[in-house]
């Protein structure tokens, strides 16, 4: 019986080595399973007890489990992590292998039970878990570094619950007045009405890396979920000293809701962490293994939505990758069940300044200088492209505008202090970023005590400025970009996702555009002088054919997580019907396609395209752009599209930050027409915004819409 | 984000008042590369993603290692003039043809390049292969056969990347692929336009 004795209580032999001085055949190379130093016969296990007794859990709140062997001499011992471990109900909550851990499952309701057995060889002990009621929490009263039941951070985390904080910068920012400005993403109704925060969703971050064993972010992320390019573990820490753009990114989306540092939009969802960015881990087919298209090293396959804080900064045209669009595709379709994966995606920084671009002739006139259309990926139909909004609910100084972009969400301006940065920039430069997580530690990241690093900020010093709020110099406050704004949408998406786990794709993003919220309402168009006339080179908000309401700035508007849950909890799935697109339908060009130098006459070629799917309503929109050129400049060219309803939608402005010679076959993607009919005439225009720079002829035009 | 964009908001805080004379780039460091990129040795045609490719006998990239300056990455490469850092690529002009091949030494590894035939813009030839095999069953015995490592499949995408091994032409690989009667097409891998976090 000594044989069965070490293989039932391994542990036990562990613990009481001291007494058994070479059990089962360890130490002195012995073998055979004695303990030929002990007289006395092994204790063997008499009982298993599970506590705490028939516990209860709340729907979001995992529970830890204990067993404890009663043994025949009477002595006690834990065993939690020897047991066997089972759940009567998986579908209610499991049990973590070798831990105890209970985990409730999505879609389980409140009063529902499960027995957790842990057994050991013949003999078992259990318990009855029974799951309670979503708890509700409000952020409201989080108003100081010590508010009850806040974490220290919330009072100042404006992208959550706007008050008119300054997110440790100079200014502040200007209050959601009940959640109807668009200050904010207007969270705090979902946590204190539903108490939703993103449980049984699992969000992939796609980027640098992630700090998995930080603070704030460790209860969530999936145990060996992730993925390091670099070495091939599962542990996508950054070795970088400077900053680590994907744990800050990671942060915005689920900084735990655990009494430390910060909170998350959806601070139970989970996360994995793909090192795609990180130096030399790019490639083609880590981009698609990221992006759901892999089963093993990394398992993406699970992921509910896929984070994307990139982009390129190209000043010349770029096609889309056929193998990539084909993964976005495939994601769309297959995962989640079928129902498809979510993609959200940042539009770019790009408004003033970007790459190599020269910027001046945007500038001037007050346009994007980068286009959320010069990255290819941004114009395929998955992608939820996303623009920044700052504290004040306008947009961000730096982010890129365009016709491709779905929504708005907080990413915050620099978050500077002048005491620190110093006082030469832009009134801007001072407003809020976003709080949160950074490589933990002084000695690396945003924030650090490195006389050489990076700070900006007094929270950003750690040490015991600000009371020491950021003595660990775990956090920093001047994250921002569409990188932000990112993560601020999947983690909505998280909540709508909870909210209403039988919502496809395209649900959630009808969803989403019938719930933003207009701002900047007063924003003015662009009208530049050519040498014939004025030309309207952006637009101000525009009211399409359906009622939807577009600005290339913001795209449908500032999301409202309140208004977009509300509407997720009673959406009718299947409403859109079958996802479909005309395929690539050729323009009618016209008899000169030589588009006139500094005017507005511009060259129009038309298109006929018959109703999409059955109902011909758009869902989305691409066109493709072929020109020649003679020394053509394609930083002249203005593109707009008109639809059969009127509406006109420009797809690029006229002295943006484009310098290639020509377009080959450009795509370039607008949301404005979401919701009209397809059929009928659309007219596409190409105006040549500056003089000299040489001619471009148009020479080809294509257009293809997707919808149902 | 970030210092990142505080040092674009020092370069908008700089920008002069632009006038329509200004309207082209015409950036010196723009022109300091032309002229680099002029003395260049040319070599074999490649397409990939729908784009024609030249490559840049006479120039090769190398990684940057973490906080390495372009130059401190060029010199550990075996010297040479820096065309331009594209990520953590170093795209240099070293002095001399070489073959379209992967290259190791004890210092480092360096990379063919390319340019673009239309746009002008320097691309990087990381040694990978993105590979449509008729059957998926066959991408390993594909490789194989033409010396090459599988990289990853993607059933779901009828593709496979493969990567040449150090010494090995990558534009030849490519061209061997192509005419296997196993394959429905073959094309380099470029990097072209990085992906960055913004």
């Amino acid at each position: 019986m000594k044989v069965k004795w070490c293989a039932e209580t391994a542990l036990y032999a562990l613990m009481a080595s001291a007494l058994l001085l070479s059990a089962c055949g360890g130490g002195g190379g012995g073998g055979g399973g004695t303990s030929s130093n002990v007289s006395n016969t092994p204790p063997t296990l008499q009982s298993i007890s599970v506590t705490p007794g028939n516990p209860t859990t709340a729907l979001n709140a995992r529970i830890q489990l204990m067993a404890t062997g009663l043994y025949s001499d009477n002595s006690t011992m834990d065993i939690t992590t020897s047991v066997t471990w089972g759940s009567g109900s998986t579908g209610v909550a499991t049990v973590g292998a070798g831990t105890g851990l209970v985990t409730p499952v999505a879609g389980a309701t409140a009063g529902q039970q499960t027995v957790i057995t842990a057994s050991s060889g013949v003999v078992s002990g259990s318990t009855s878990v029974t799951l309670s009621a979503l708890p509700v929490f409000s952020i409201a009263n989080c108003t100081t570094a010590t508010s009850a039941g806040c974490e220290p951070l919330a009072f100042q985390q404006w992208g959550l619950l706007n008050t008119g904080q300054n997110g440790f910068a100079d200014t502040a920012g200007v209050a959601n007045a009940g959640g109807t400005l668009g200050t904010d993403i207007n969270a705090n109704a979902v946590y204190s009405t539903y108490g939703y925060t993103g449980w049984g969703v699992t969000v992939g971050v796609v980027d640098s890396g992630m700090e998995i064993a930080h603070e704030d972010l460790k209860a969530n992320v999936v145990p060996g979920g992730s993925w390091n390019f670099i070495n091939n573990t599962t542990d996508p820490t950054t070795t970088s000293t400077t900053e680590d753009h994907g744990t800050m990114v990671s942060g915005l989306i689920a900084m735990s809701k655990n009494g430390i540092g910060g909170m998350g939009v959806a601070p139970n969802a989970q996360l994995k962490g793909f090192n795609l960015l990180a130096t030399g881990a790019w490639s083609l087919a880590n981009e698609i293994a990221s992006l759901g298209g892999s089963a093993a090293s990394p398992n993406s396959t699970d992921v509910s939505i896929f984070n994307q804080s990139w982009g390129t900064t190209n000043a010349v045209d770029v096609p889309v990758d056929p193998t990539v669009e084909g993964q976005y595709a495939y994601g769309t379709s297959t995962l989640r069940g079928g129902k498809g994966a979510l993609y959200v995606k940042s539009a770019g920084n790009g408004f003033g300044a970007y790459g190599v671009a020269y910027c001046g002739g945007a500038t001037t006139i007050g346009i994007s200088c980068q286009n959320a259309n010069f990255d290819p990926d941004n114009t395929l139909p998955y992608n939820i492209v996303m623009g920044a909004l700052n504290a004040k609910g306008v947009k961000s100084s730096y982010s890129t505008a365009g016709s491709a972009l779905w929504a708005g969400t907080p990413g915050g301006e620099y978050g500077l202090n002048a005491a620190v940065a110093g006082a030469g920039f832009t009134a801007g430069a001072y407003d809020p970023a976003m709080v949160t997580t950074d490589i933990s530690g002084c000695a690396a990241g945003f924030s650090q005590t490195n006389a050489s690093g990076p700070t900006g900020s007094l929270f950003n010093q750690g040490g015991t400025n600000l009371g020491g709020i950021n003595s660990n110099c775990n956090y920093t406050n001047i994250m921002n970009g569409t990188s932000s704004a990112s993560p601020m949408m999947s983690g909505t998406i998280a909540l709508v996702l909870e909210a209403n786990p039988a919502l496809t794709w395209r649900e959630v993003k009808d969803i989403l555009a019938k719930t933003t919220i207009q701002v900047d309402t007063a924003r003015a168009g662009v009208t530049v002088a050519l040498s014939d006339g004025s030309y309207v080179a952006e637009q101000p908000w525009i009211t399409n054919a359906a009622g939807y309401k577009f600005h290339n700035w913001y795209g449908f508007g500032a999301v409202n997580a309140s208004a977009a849950v509300n509407m997720a909890k009673s959406y009718v799935s299947g409403s859109l019907g079958t996802f479909a697109n005309t395929g690539w339908i050729a323009g009618t060009l016209p008899a000169t396609t030589t588009v006139p130098d500094n005017s507005v006459a511009g060259v129009s070629a038309t298109f006929t395209v018959p109703a999409v799917g059955v109902s011909g309503t758009v869902e989305a929109l691409q066109v493709q752009v072929t020109t020649s050129a003679t020394g053509g400049y394609t930083g002249d060219l203005g593109i707009e599209l008109v639809s059969p309803s009127g509406t006109k939608s420009i797809l690029k402005n006229i002295k943006d930050g484009f310098n290639g010679n020509n377009l080959n076959g450009m795509v370039l993607a607008s949301n404005a027409f979401y919701g009209e009919n397809s059929a009928g005439t659309w007219t596409i225009k190409v105006v040549d915004g500056w003089a000299g720079s040489g001619i471009q002829t148009l020479t080809n035009v294509a257009i293809r819409v997707y919808g149902h | 984000m970030n210092l990142r964009l505080i040092t674009l908001l020092v370069a908008f805080l700089a920008l002069p008042a632009s006038s329509q004379a200004a309207d082209e780039p015409a950036a010196a460091a723009l022109a300091a590369r032309a002229a680099v990129l002029q003395t260049v040795a040319r070599g074999a045609t490649v397409t990939s993603n729908q784009q024609q490719y030249q490559v840049l006998a006479g120039a090769r990239a190398v990684e940057s290692q973490q906080q390495e300056q372009p130059q401190d990455a060029i010199t550990r490469a075996g010297g040479g003039k820096l065309i331009e850092t594209k990520g953590a690529f170093v795209v240099f002009a070293a002095g001399q043809r070489h073959a379209p091949v992967v290259a190791s030494t004890n210092n480092a590894t360096t990379y063919p390049t390319v340019i673009n035939t239309r746009t002008g813009v320097v691309g990087v030839l990381p040694g990978t292969l993105k590979v449509k095999p008729k059957n998926m069953a066959n991408a390993q015995a594909i490789a194989a056969d033409h010396g090459l490592v599988l990289v990853r499949a993607f059933a779901h995408l009828q593709t496979a990347f493969y990567r040449v091994n150090v010494g090995q032409d990558v534009v030849a690989a490519a061209a061997a692929l192509a005419a296997d009667p196993r394959v429905a097409s073959a094309e380099v891998e470029v990097i072209e336009h990085v992906r960055i976090p913004q």
